[in-house]
């Protein structure tokens, strides 16, 4: 069967803002979920009485295999349809409640009797007025055991952790549904559809992560900001083993809700960065207060604090401003010293698109530049600034003034080898105005004393899929990360920012489309687009000799047209070994 | 002006407290007991000053200010250690006992934002970070006021040292 690429990526799904009263009709439509793999008759004709910390008493009776009563607290029992799947002798099953919207899963380690407890629902907004998209699924957690007669009541609790953060699996559902899934925070989790979605990309998802035992633990998302989608599952580390189920509405509105089992792959575990003894028994939240609203959690939703403009708005906010390098930048923090190598130089770089640009680098900041052979041949002035990342090999950027698309140039040029990438970022996409696009162009230097290669350029690479680098940008100190993030670098054609907190725990976790070119060893040309975002292009020459990048931002939106310097230190932060996953194989 | 640094003991305090401004005179041994009541008072009030600051309970600091309109808390100021207040926190009591001034030392934890404002800092800021964190001297500028027998801050100004 052919790869199935969607015509839209997760980022680019219009999904429905289903209401409460369209939910209500789908979730009456079904009454158990389904399941590929049998169901586990584990609970058939007994009776469970689960107490919970903060949360009502579930009381179940067991029917046989497909079908329950529960009583919530001194509620009379409802029956439902439930499926339950066991893995050793953890037990996981899961059901929804009917004439509601709501529903429980409920994991139980049948040795030490102790259960974790997710009350799930639909139509978040009621209860919590942060949530605008009535298809996300919610969720509180719980914990406790399940009542025994004659037994003392156990004191211990599973509980939420960083002992699974840095690891990351490929599975294959019974469903035929295969994924990579990135743990690399304790909010968040980075997960590519190989199936879904063509995997192309990565996205990002809040995350629960529950510590059961040593090697068994649970994990659950909530595609929060794309279909609202939950899936939670229990997993064995050492036998990449996972039994769970899904809940949501796909890109057609139509209900998923299933169970599944499936069999994985270890990918590896990258490094932690929290004090040695932090086990994650509580998330940093440095000095934000917390809401205490039934289900809270924090999730990144970038569009809510970057909404969409007209071309009309973007246009009248760069008629306002435009900056080009400012002095002070958050990103650069830790940037190199600016290069004087361009000064004095002319140049021309031809690109294999055809275009040429002159150049004639007359200080330290102010080029001038000429398409060859295109309009009145006049030239014009930029600001630029410019960064030696390696011997002889430069990077630097600059505007295209009155370009109709607010044209910007990251360029690196190897005078070595006499090669240029560009990076040539446009403002506006099909999809937002303030949003950037780019197109990569490989190219020869032409200049006095060079001869440029005829067939020989840059190329793109995968040597960097699966890394994690870290990157300070700025003032780290006392205790705090400063403006730290890391890049995971998780598929060809993706790059994913995480965000450090306090106690130096990953925290929320975002992701964009991305490339990668080699310019020399452990030298790297990257971009990202922040695309559905604030819809920055960030460009990078990546060195990982020198464990420090240089890069240029390029931005557009309610302040205006932004041009800006980056740099940072680097960390290695290790690999995932994903790149066979990503290789176009044969159908 | 008086000033103070001592404690009184509870009974000549009790006694003090009831003494009004209006009818002892300076010198007498009732005014004196009132105006060292007085600065227990206030000092009492900044000890709660600081443990609110301290929590972060901004709201409830508030409570403590004659005039809520009034309240300027440093937004830097994130946590206090009120290891200088008691002995060198130079509190004057006016001669009338209706106002009053102290400077009180403090540490202080404090942050400010990373500037300017970038994407990644806003992911930052949304989980309590973006911020850098020190520690410093500082002194809190206080200016009291009593009213119906209870002091209440008029005006706190905050200062590295």
């Amino acid at each position: 069967m052919p790869a199935r690429y969607p015509k839209e990526q997760m980022h680019r799904i219009k999904y429905t803002k289903l209401t409460p009263e369209q939910i209500g009709g789908k979730l009456s439509a079904t009454n158990r979920p389904a399941s590929a793999s049998p169901l586990s008759d584990v609970f058939a004709g007994k009776s469970l009485k689960i107490v919970l910390d903060g949360g009502p008493a579930l009381s179940y009776r067991f029917a046989d295999r497909t079908g329950l009563s529960l009583s919530e607290g001194d509620a009379a029992a409802v029956q439902a349809g439930y499926g339950a799947l066991t893995l050793d002798r953890v037990a996981l099953f899961s059901h929804l409640i009917p004439r509601t919207q709501r529903g429980y899963t409920v994991v139980i380690d049948q040795d030490s009797s102790l259960a974790t407890v997710f009350e799930v629902w639909f139509s978040g907004s009621q209860a919590n007025r942060d949530i605008r998209d009535e298809r996300e699924v919610q969720r509180q957690v719980y914990y406790g055991y399940v009542e025994q007669a004659g037994k003392t009541a156990p004191t211990a609790r599973h509980g939420i952790t960083n002992r699974i953060e840095g690891k990351g699996f490929y599975w294959k559902q019974d469903t035929g549904i295969e994924t990579l899934e990135h743990y690399p925070t304790v909010l968040y989790s980075n997960f590519v559809e190989l199936t879904r979605f063509g995997g192309e990309l990565s996205f990002c998802s809040p995350s629960d992560y529950i510590k059961i035992s040593d090697d068994k633990y649970i994990y659950s998302r909530v595609e929060a900001e794309f279909s609202g989608t939950m899936t939670t599952y229990l997993l064995d580390l050492n036998r990449v083993e996972q039994i769970g189920m899904r809940l949501g509405f796909d890109e057609t509105d139509a209900l998923d809700y299933y169970m599944f089992r499936g069999h994985g792959e270890w990918l590896g575990q990258i490094a932690q960065f929290e004090q040695f003894g932090d086990v994650g028994t509580r998330i940093a939240t440095g000095n934000r207060t917390v809401p205490a609203a039934k289900g809270t959690r924090s999730v990144y939703r970038p569009l809510r604090t970057n909404p969409a403009m007209t071309k009309a708005e973007v246009e009248a906010a760069i008629a306002q401003s435009v900056t080009v390098f400012p002095e002070r930048s958050a990103m650069a923090g830790n940037k190199g010293p600016v290069s004087s190598l361009l000064v004095g130089k002319e140049l021309t770089l031809r690109y294999d698109n055809g275009m040429a640009i002159q150049y004639r680098f007359d200080e330290i900041q102010k080029l001038r530049w000429r398409r060859e052979g295109a309009g009145d041949g006049a030239w014009r002035e930029e600001r630029y600034e410019s960064w030696e990342s390696a011997p002889a090999v430069i990077m630097f950027g600059h505007l295209l003034s009155g370009a109709p698309d607010h044209d910007a140039f990251s360029i690196v040029v190897d005078f070595d080898h006499a090669l240029v990438t560009l990076l040539h970022g446009t403002l506006g996409t099909p999809y937002m105005a303030n949003e950037a696009a780019v197109k990569t162009v490989f190219g020869v230097v032409e200049m006095k004393g060079l001869t440029p290669p005829k067939y020989r350029r840059h190329q793109f690479t995968d040597e960097l899929v699966g890394r994690a680098v870290t990157w300070n940008y700025a003032l780290a100190s006392g205790g705090m990360p400063g403006l730290t993030s890391m890049h995971l670098y998780a598929t060809p054609h993706s790059l994913s920012w995480i965000i450090f907190q306090e106690n130096g725990a990953g925290g929320l976790e975002w992701s964009g489309p991305a490339s990668y070119v080699k310019i020399r060893d452990e030298l790297y040309l990257a971009y990202w687009l922040e695309e559905a975002c604030n819809g920055t292009l960030g460009t990078i020459l990546i060195n990982l000799r020198t464990m420090r990048n240089c890069g240029v931002d390029f931005n557009g939106g309610p302040k205006g047209l932004r041009l800006s310097s980056v740099g940072a230190h680097a960390r290695h932060a290790g690999r995932f070994n994903t790149l066979k996953y990503f290789s176009p194989k044969a159908v | 002006m008086w000033t103070a640094s001592a404690a009184l003991s509870a009974p000549l305090a009790a006694v003090a407290a009831t003494a009004p401004a209006g009818v002892v005179k300076d010198g007498d041994a009732l005014m004196q007991l009132a105006r060292l009541e007085d600065v227990n008072a206030i000092r009492a009030l900044n000890q709660t000053f600081a443990r609110l600051i301290d929590a972060g309970a901004h709201e409830e600091v508030t409570t403590l200010f004659f005039d809520p309109a009034d309240v300027r808390i440093d937004p830097e100021v994130r946590g206090l250690a009120a290891d200088g207040f008691g002995e060198q926190d130079a509190i004057e009591v006016a001669a009338d006992r209706t106002t009053a001034t102290a400077l009180l030392h403090c540490t202080v934890h404090a942050e400010s934002p990373i500037e300017p404002d970038c994407p990644l800092l806003e992911m930052a800021r949304q989980q309590g970070g973006g911020v850098v964190r020190r520690v410093e001297r500082g002194v809190f500028e206080n200016v009291y006021v009593r009213r119906d027998g209870v002091w209440k801050i008029q005006r706190s100004l905050y200062r590295p040292a």
